[in-house]
Formats: C-alpha cells, sequence, structure tokens
C-alpha cells in the first residue's frame, strides 16, 4: 500500500541534500523579496501602480484552474494585504486618544482577520481527496465493530430511522453491535430497542454529558472499532465499508470522520430560500477544510459519522470530558499520543439540520465556546506530540471562533468616523484607497477561487455577522474561566408551525443596523454642511452601506418560515407502484418521499381523493407495500399520506430514504464555482427581500414572537 | 434472429400471456417479432387476434406455404403462427414426427418465417413435453415463467434439471432468465416465496416481478393486449421493463442488476 503511506506523511521528502539546499535557497530568496515587497513604502502613484500590476497578473493567474495557480494567488494575496497591514501600522496610526484607541480596536480586528486568512490558506493549501480503501477480501478479516447512538432528550421519532438504518449497514452480522446510549433515560426507548432487537445502556446520572455517556458505554463494549452517530444521522448501509477500509490496513489510524450532511435546511437556508442553491455554513468545512487538514494529519473528530478505534480511545483516557467541544478536543489528543486520522469526503449519513435561527446559533455558541476552552485548557500551540502544521491547523480552527469581535468592530468601526468624528485612518482618503482596495481586492479574488464551489463570496461575512453578537460574551468568559458553561443539547426535529419574525435574536443585527444607517445619514450630512471631507464621508458612507447589506440578510435569517412537514421530504426518483383495492395496479414514478408520505407522478387519472390503496416500493430485490391514503391528485401528482407503518415496513421505508449507498452522493453536484460579483447581487438582493419583510411585518403587526415546538 | 421460449414447470402460470404481451410490447418498441405458438392448447393466438378453431398451424397437416401466405394476411401488429387445431391421433402422429427427426421442428420453423424477422416469441406447453424439448433446442433465450407461491417454488429443482438437461452439450448456451409472475406484494407468502426464489436463483431471477393485475384478465377477454388495453397499469410497466430486460446483453445485464440491488 504505497499509495496509503504517501498520503500519510505529509512531508514530502527529497533524495539527496542538493535538492534540500536548493528548495531552502530559494526560499530564502522568495521570503527575502517578499518581507522588501511587504515592507517597502510606496508614494501615491507607485503604489497605484504596483497594485494594478499584480492585479493584471493576478487576472491572468486565475484563468489557469491548476493548483499552482491557485497558490501563487495565495501568496499574491497575502503579499498585498501584509504590504496593506505594514503601511497600516507604519503610516495611519493616530496619536490623539480617542482616534488611537478605535484605530487600535480597528487594528486588533484586521490582524486577526489576516492571521485567520494565513492559517486558512496554510490549511488548504493541498486538501486531499481521500478514496475509500478496499476491505480485505476474506470476510473473516473484518474487525468487529459497535455502533454508539448517543441520545439525550430527543424525540423517539427522531431516533427510530437512525437506529432501523444502523441495523441495515452492510456488514457480519455477527461483527456489528449497535447500541443506544440512552441519557435521557426512558422507557420507551428501551422498548423501541428491545423491539427491534438493538442494545441499549443508560446511566444513572449525565456526567460529562454526551462525552461521559460514550465513555459509559465504551466500558461496556469491547469490539475493537466503534462507530458514533448522533440520533438524528442516519447512516447509509455502505457507511462501514467504506470507511473501514483505512483503519483495517494502518493500525496507527485512530479515526475516519466522514462529512455531516444534512437533508433538511437549516434555518438560513430555509429563511433566506436559499437551499440547496447556495452552500450552506458546514460546506466549507466538510468540503474544504478537513480534506485540507487531512494532508497535515490534523482531521478532527466532529462528534457523529466517525468510526473510531478503540486502542486510540483508551489510549487518550475516552472522550475527552472537560470542553463542550468533546469531539476536537478528542481528537487533539490523540494526534498529541501520535495517532493519525483521516477524513473521507463522501457523504455516508444525512441528519437534521437544527430547525430554528435561535436554535442554531446556541448550537455555535457551545462550539465557540468549547473551542476557546480547549485554547485555554490544551493549548495546541503548546504541549507536546504535535507536529507545527498540526498546531497550526488546530490554533485555526479555535481561533476562527474568537471571530465576534472582530467581527463587531468590522461593523461598526465606520460609526467611528461617521457618529464620533474619529479618525481611524490618519491618512489622506486616496492613500487608505490605494492601500485598502488592493488589499480587499486581493483576499476577495484569492478567497474566491479557493473556496470553488464550497462558499460563496460575502456568505462567510454573513455566517460570522449572525453569530458575532452572540459568541462575543461566551468566547471571553470561556478565555477567562474555561471551567464556565455547560453542554447543552442542540434541538432537532421541532416543528416551526407558523411563520414569525424572532425579535429577540434579530435586536442586535437591528441594532446595529439602526446604527450604520444613522451613521450614514449623520455622515452625508455633515459632507453636504461642508463639516466634513467628501471623500472621507464617502469611504466610510460605502463601508456603512456594505455593513447594512450583511446586518439585512441577517435580519432577514431572522423570519422563521413554517415548516409544513413533520417529516422531511427526500427526492426520490424510483420506479412505484401503487395497487387499488380491486387489485388494479398503476405504474408511478416516485418523486419525493418522507417517513410520512409521498408524492407520485402517474398517468392513470381514476384514482379519487381519499381512496385507501397501497403504494408498493421495491428496493434492489425487495418490495413492500405500504398501506396510503390519496390526500390529493392534483396536476397528475398523485399525494398520498402513510397510514401507520409497521417495524417491518419502516425500517424498509428507512432503508429507502436514508439507506442506499448514494443516497446522498450527488446531493450538491450542480454547484457552480464562486462568482464574487454575482455572490454579491445575490445577497443584496437577499437583504433587500429581508428588509421588505421587515417593513410588511411591522405594519401589519401579526408578528408573533411565541415559539411553538411539537 | 433469435428464439425466446417461455417455459414453465407448472401450467397456468402466464407463458402464453407473458409471450403475447411482451411481443406486443417488443413490437412497438421497434423490433421485428414474430409469436410461434408450440403448445397444443393452441392459445397464443387467442391473445394476437387470431379467431379459434382455425387449423392451420406449425403443427404437422399444414403446408409452408398456406402459413406463409396466412401470415402475409395479417394485419396485427404480432405477426402469429399458431400450434393450430389437432385432434388426438394428429397430436400422436406429430408428437411422433418429432421424436423421429430431431430437426423437423427447426426446418419448418426455418421454412416458413419471413425473412428479416428479429425476435421470435415461443410458446411451449407446461411440463417436460417433445414440443417443449424441441423448442429449447433451438432457443436463445429461454425464460421460466413462476407463480410466487409454494407449489411453484418447489418445482424449481425439476425446472432446472429440465434447463441443465438442454443445455448441455450445446456450444452456444442460451441466456436462462426467470420471471415471476403474478406477484402479489401485499401477500405475505408471495414475498417470502420471491425472496427464497431469489435466494436460489440470484441474478437470474429478474428484478421487476409481473404484478398480478385483474387488467391482464379484462384484456384478454375483449382481445387486446394489455399494454394496449391499459398503458398505464404497474403489469404493463413491469412488462416492459422485462422486455428490456430480457434484451440487454449479458454484460450489461449483470452491472445493471449488480446496481439495482446496491
Ligand atoms: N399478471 C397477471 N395478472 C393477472 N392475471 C394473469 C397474469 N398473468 C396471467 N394471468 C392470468 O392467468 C391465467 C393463466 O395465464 P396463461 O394462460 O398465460 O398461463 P399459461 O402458463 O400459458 O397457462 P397454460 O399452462 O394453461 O398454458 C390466465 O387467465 C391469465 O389471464
Ligand atoms: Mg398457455
Amino acid at each position: 500500500m504505497k499509495k496509503a503511506k504517501l498520503l500519510q506523511t505529509p512531508s514530502i521528502t527529497f533524495a539527496g541534500g542538493i535538492a534540500r539546499a536548493v528548495r531552502l535557497l530559494a526560499m530564502v530568496i522568495a521570503v527575502v523579496t517578499l518581507t522588501l515587497v511587504v515592507l517597502t513604502p510606496l508614494g501615491l502613484r507607485e503604489q497605484v501602480s504596483l497594485s494594478g500590476m499584480l492585479f493584471l497578473v493576478a487576472l491572468v493567474v486565475t484563468r489557469s484552474r491548476h493548483r499552482l495557480s491557485t497558490l501563487m494567488l495565495m501568496v499574491m494575496a497575502i503579499t498585498v494585504s501584509a504590504r496593506y497591514l505594514a503601511w497600516r501600522i507604519s503610516a495611519t496610526m493616530s496619536v490623539e486618544s480617542l482616534d488611537l484607541m478605535l484605530s487600535a480596536a480597528m487594528l486588533f480586528a484586521e490582524l486577526y482577520a489576516f492571521l485567520i486568512l494565513v492559517l486558512g490558506y496554510f490549511q488548504i493549501s493541498r486538501p486531499i481527496v481521500r478514496k475509500p480503501l478496499a476491505l480485505p477480501a476474506d470476510l473473516r478479516d473484518w474487525p468487529a465493530v459497535d455502533v454508539f447512538i448517543p441520545t439525550y432528550n430527543e424525540s423517539l421519532e427522531v431516533v427510530r430511522a437512525t437506529i432501523l438504518a444502523a441495523q441495515t449497514l452492510d456488514w457480519p452480522q455477527d461483527k456489528l453491535h449497535i447500541f443506544v446510549l440512552d441519557d435521557g433515560n426512558r422507557e420507551d426507548f428501551q422498548h423501541f430497542a428491545n423491539d427491534v432487537g438493538v442494545g441499549y445502556f443508560s446511566r444513572r446520572d449525565n456526567r460529562g454529558a454526551k462525552a461521559g455517556n460514550i465513555n459509559a458505554a465504551l466500558a461496556r463494549t469491547n469490539a475493537p472499532f466503534v462507530a458514533v452517530f448522533d440520533c438524528d444521522h442516519i447512516p447509509t448501509r455502505s457507511f462501514l465499508q467504506l470507511t473501514m477500509g483505512w483503519l483495517v490496513e494502518d493500525d496507527r489510524l485512530a479515526m475516519v470522520q466522514t462529512p455531516h450532511h444534512f437533508y433538511s435546511p437549516d434555518p438560513l437556508e430555509r429563511n433566506l430560500r436559499i437551499f440547496k442553491t447556495c452552500p450552506n455554513e458546514g460546506e466549507l468545512f466538510y468540503g474544504l477544510i478537513q480534506p485540507g487538514n487531512d494532508l497535515w494529519n490534523a482531521v478532527f473528530f466532529c462528534g457523529s459519522c466517525a468510526v473510531i478505534r478503540r486502542a486510540a480511545l483508551v489510549d487518550v483516557g475516552g472522550i475527552a470530558e472537560e470542553t463542550v467541544t468533546e469531539d476536537a478536543h478528542t481528537a487533539l489528543r490523540m494526534h498529541r499520543r501520535g495517532w493519525r486520522t483521516a477524513f473521507l469526503g463522501v457523504r455516508q449519513a444525512g441528519g437534521l439540520a437544527t430547525e430554528s435561527l435561535s436554535g442554531h446559533i446556541r448550537q455555535r455558541v457551545r462550539w465557540a465556546r468549547g473551542m476557546v476552552q480547549i485554547l485555554r485548557v490544551d493549548n495546541p500551540l503548546f504541549g507536546p506530540g504535535l507536529t507545527w502544521p498540526q498546531r497550526l491547523c488546530y490554533l485555526n480552527g479555535l481561533l476562527y471562533f474568537l471571530s465576534g469581535l472582530p467581527r463587531l468592530i468590522f461593523l461598526t468601526a465606520p460609526l467611528g468616523f461617521l457618529l464620533l468624528n474619529a479618525h481611524i485612518f490618519a491618512a489622506e482618503p486616496v492613500m487608505v484607497l490605494a492601500y485598502a482596495l488592493p488589499h480587499l481586492t486581493f483576499t476577495l479574488m484569492a478567497t474566491s477561487r479557493i473556496q470553488g464551489s464550497f462558499r460563496r463570496s460575502f456568505w462567510g461575512e454573513l455566517y460570522e455577522t449572525v453569530l458575532s453578537a452572540y459568541i462575543v460574551l461566551p468566547t471571553i468568559l470561556a478565555l477567562i474561566n474555561p471551567r464556565l458553561g455547560r453542554f447543552n443539547v442542540t434541538a432537532k426535529g421541532g416543528l416551526i408551525t407558523t411563520s414569525y419574525f424572532d425579535w429577540r435574536i434579530a435586536l442586535p443585527f437591528l441594532v446595529l443596523f439602526g446604527l450604520n444607517l444613522t451613521g450614514i445619514a449623520a455622515g452625508l450630512w455633515a459632507a453636504s454642511t461642508g463639516r466634513q471631507q467628501l471623500d472621507s464621508v464617502l469611504i466610510n458612507v460605502g463601508w456603512a452601506t456594505y455593513n447594512l447589506i450583511i446586518l439585512s440578510v441577517a435580519i432577514a435569517a431572522a423570519f422563521e418560515r413554517q415548516q409544513r412537514r413533520r417529516h422531511a421530504r427526500i427526492v426520490l426518483r424510483l420506479p412505484a407502484m401503487v395497487e387499488r383495492s380491486y387489485g388494479n395496479t398503476v405504474a408511478c414514478e416516485l418523486s419525493d418521499l418522507s417517513l410520512s408520505g409521498a408524492s407520485l407522478g402517474h398517468a392513470g387519472n381514476e384514482i379519487e381523493r381519499g381512496e385507501e390503496l397501497h403504494l408498493t416500493l421495491r428496493l434492489g430485490e425487495e418490495s413492500l407495500p405500504m398501506p396510503a391514503r390519496v390526500v390529493s391528485t392534483k396536476a397528475g401528482i398523485l399525494r398520498l399520506e402513510l397510514a401507520t407503518l409497521s417495524p417491518e415496513r419502516e425500517r424498509f421505508l428507512v432503508r429507502a430514504l436514508f439507506c442506499r449507498a448514494d443516497n446522498w452522493i450527488r446531493w450538491a453536484d450542480e454547484r457552480r464555482l464562486d462568482q464574487p460579483v454575482r455572490s454579491f447581487l445575490d445577497i443584496s438582493l437577499c437583504g433587500l427581500r429581508g428588509l421588505i419583510q421587515l417593513v410588511v411585518n411591522s405594519t401589519t403587526s401579526n408578528s408573533t414572537i411565541s415559539r411553538r415546538y411539537t | 434472429m433469435k428464439f425466446i421460449a417461455f417455459v414453465s414447470a407448472k401450467g397456468g402460470t402466464g407463458r402464453t400471456t407473458l409471450a403475447a404481451n411482451l411481443g406486443v410490447i417488443l413490437a412497438r418498441a421497434g423490433h421485428r417479432v414474430l409469436a410461434l405458438d408450440c403448445d397444443p392448447q393452441n392459445a397464443l393466438g387467442t391473445h394476437l387476434g387470431i379467431p379459434p378453431g382455425l387449423r392451420l398451424g406449425i403443427a404437422e397437416g399444414s403446408s409452408p406455404d398456406e402459413i406463409i401466405e396466412y401470415l402475409t394476411a395479417q394485419r396485427g401488429e404480432v405477426p402469429c403462427i399458431p400450434f393450430g387445431t389437432r385432434d388426438r391421433d394428429d397430436l400422436q402422429q406429430a408428437e411422433s414426427t418429432l421424436l423421429a427427426d430431431s430437426g423437423w421442428l427447426m426446418r419448418r420453423v426455418l421454412d416458413v418465417v419471413p425473412s428479416g424477422t428479429e425476435l421470435v416469441l415461443v410458446d411451449t406447453p407446461a411440463g417436460e413435453r417433445v414440443w417443449t424439448e424441441h423448442v429449447l433446442e433451438m432457443a436463445n433465450v429461454i425464460v421460466g415463467v413462476h407463480l410466487p407461491d409454494a407449489a411453484c417454488f418447489a418445482t424449481l429443482p425439476v425446472m432446472a434439471a429440465m434447463l441443465e438437461r438442454q443445455c448441455r452439450g450445446r456450444e452456444l448456451k442460451p441466456a436462462v432468465w426467470h420471471v415471476l409472475n403474478q406477484m402479489e406484494p401485499r401477500s405475505k407468502l408471495a414475498r417470502d416465496t420471491e425472496f427464497l426464489m431469489r435466494r436460489h436463483l440470484g441474478e437470474r431471477l429478474v428484478p421487476c416481478p409481473v404484478p398480478r393485475d385483474p387488467v391482464v384478465g379484462e384484456a384478454w377477454a375483449q382481445q387486446l393486449p394489455v399494454a394496449l388495453h391499459s398503458p398505464t397499469t404497474g403489469a404493463v410497466a413491469a412488462l416492459r421493463e422485462l422486455s428490456e430486460h430480457l434484451l440487454t446483453p449479458l454484460v450489461d445485464l449483470q452491472r445493471h442488476t449488480a446496481k439495482v440491488c446496491r
């Protein structure tokens, strides 16, 4: 397995020492040149022509899709940004106290952003597209696997499908043991587990939350591998066959992580109506960052949809219980002990996204707090066992969650000038433009290029904006005292029964929006009365306007749109058959399916509303009829409501819905590459729609603040 | 030219129905098809618009010219050579001819089949009969038709032995498929039988059973092919899928079934 080895040793070894020397020399020359380029101060003319030239080069470079040209763009972007920062520090810091304070705050935010940018580029400089590795031909060499499904307070309705799906995993039945780890100690769970024939564990206390739950189960089981699925992550039948190959092959490999895929829209996707058309927040992480981490052997454990080697877990004392992001922390410990981890970018499980924006934010606040806790209690920069790339990858992963304060600074910075008349940049406005515009342009260009189809330009800013106000305090508190805070469970499977505007969650966005709007008005007023220079005003007004756009999208995201369906519908094109009560059959094409209903295209038009019939689906070689009632027959589409299912039928349906190996593979296939301009228009439109909605909503005043879950 | 023979160990499984209706579907898909009845019951023609009681047929007693002339006069979508009504003595005579001369049927068929015919769908009597044996000898594709019940499952070994004997020593082995007809998905017994048959026959059992549907009988009563009588039924959809499956070259087929099974 030569290829396997290659993948796992990140450093490319060169044959002779000569090659190494040449490489070193080239690097020294490059670094010296770049330092000179970064540090040399230039006048307006020279700065403009230098940036212009670089821009032309960049335009040529981006035409090639080669990896090298991506790397070149990265280096150029870093250089231009560093140049900006050098100028910013050396030539624009004011001495007056208010100015200096604001300027320093802004500089802090800029330096943070730059650090994250550089670390990010490093992290994903060469994403690995890992392929599944074949398992041994002899089934006897396949190891036993324990499947853990931890649950705390989710309803059985959410968890059933996961349990049933786990049972259909393609793995020798005598080597597959499924356990429901019920920290909620619920009778209905125990009954269900007994009925379908899976193991059931519960505990008297909930010490250590999810980590403690898993650790307790580890003590009661013994298979050499443990697959963990959050209770709403439904595995496909091929999950183990695709992931286990690497683990069997390499006995120092501690874990294989696969993407978390959500088949229901998250609140941003639903409320902004971008489901499936625009990559969601997680896609960058699973599409790019984890494959990037894979090169450096720094793939994080994400708590679910992963297989872990028991020996590695035992080696680090089980799942880490000290922080609320036990997953990343556990991976960090494994890396410290010299274990390897891998990422397989094939969606092999589907889950439910959080159902409301507030829930979504709560979940991320937990992540943020946990990651900052790790920064404090087990800082990856220090301590034994890690390679430098690993330290940097972890650092980026952790620092990312400190983005709250810098983001708030960016969102309020133009107000310093517009409202308080403070000068953040003690420089001529044209010089500011001459340095800042290239910096912004190059960052945009390179980032857009790198993120490709996994993230649209400006959406990252939106995601940060939505979180910013909410993670500032928890992260700062966690920085001060990492022991504060408990683990909270993210609510899933709920239903938003009426559309409403969540004023409470939108409040910070509304305040920031109001401030920026006031700032713009004040600035324009000051310019028209001649109290302020027009060019400075325009720069700041432009900036504030950009803030308004992003904030209006955040506001739009707080309009919770109604969810009508109990179960997420999954688009599934399969031939199907309907059998009417007299035995007549009708050929149909299934167009979507859920655990409670189906829509079918059909040509036979004699079927009537309210009719009772049987829907027969064929899954590979098996078929099963399911009793159903016709709810509507409009436009040649037959909508069926499935009757309560027997366990056999439910399992069959779960398999049809979630367990096919290719279930989620083609989910994001039609994604186009990012186009910054188009993306800007899209996001502006989203924001505009949000504002219109806001106006309409506050005039009709039928908004409700109540939040109802079923 | 390819011969597709429909056989079963037990009677009433649907050989005649499948042969006739697949014929119509294949003809509509653009193939040049001929239906040939080698079952003394002489029922195939009734599915394809031939009046019952006609003496003319493939069995000894009609001259090749008569048959050719009759074929050219037919207006249906699928030209059909009936077996011909024969009395007991004629049948015995015909069978002893077959027994004595193993090439008789082949020669006779080649004499009368119009040139340019791509597919000849051949109906046979149930069980091991002289006619069946001779048809199997010419067949390129053999389709075993079964019902999802215990009785049919019990005859699988008999059927396997019969096919095995037929294929032995032949240079060009015929492709053998098995079809489940009159499937009733709602019956647990039927589903269990399907499961067992699949375990037994593996990929040889085509993935799409033909459901039991009263329209099949109704269509026949009206002397119409089902595909015309009620084209939107599940039974017709299954027949269509089946027709495609029977014609897929072997290699593609294995890939296809592998995909479906995943
Ligand atoms: N898919 C089906 N759904 C409903 N009825 C069917 C179906 N297939 C066949 N039948 C009915 O079953 C009966 C037997 O069919 P058919 O005559 O084709 O079988 P066979 O195998 O040729 O019988 P035999 O042994 O008598 O020649 C007929 O009445 C036919 O209409
Ligand atoms: Mg018959």
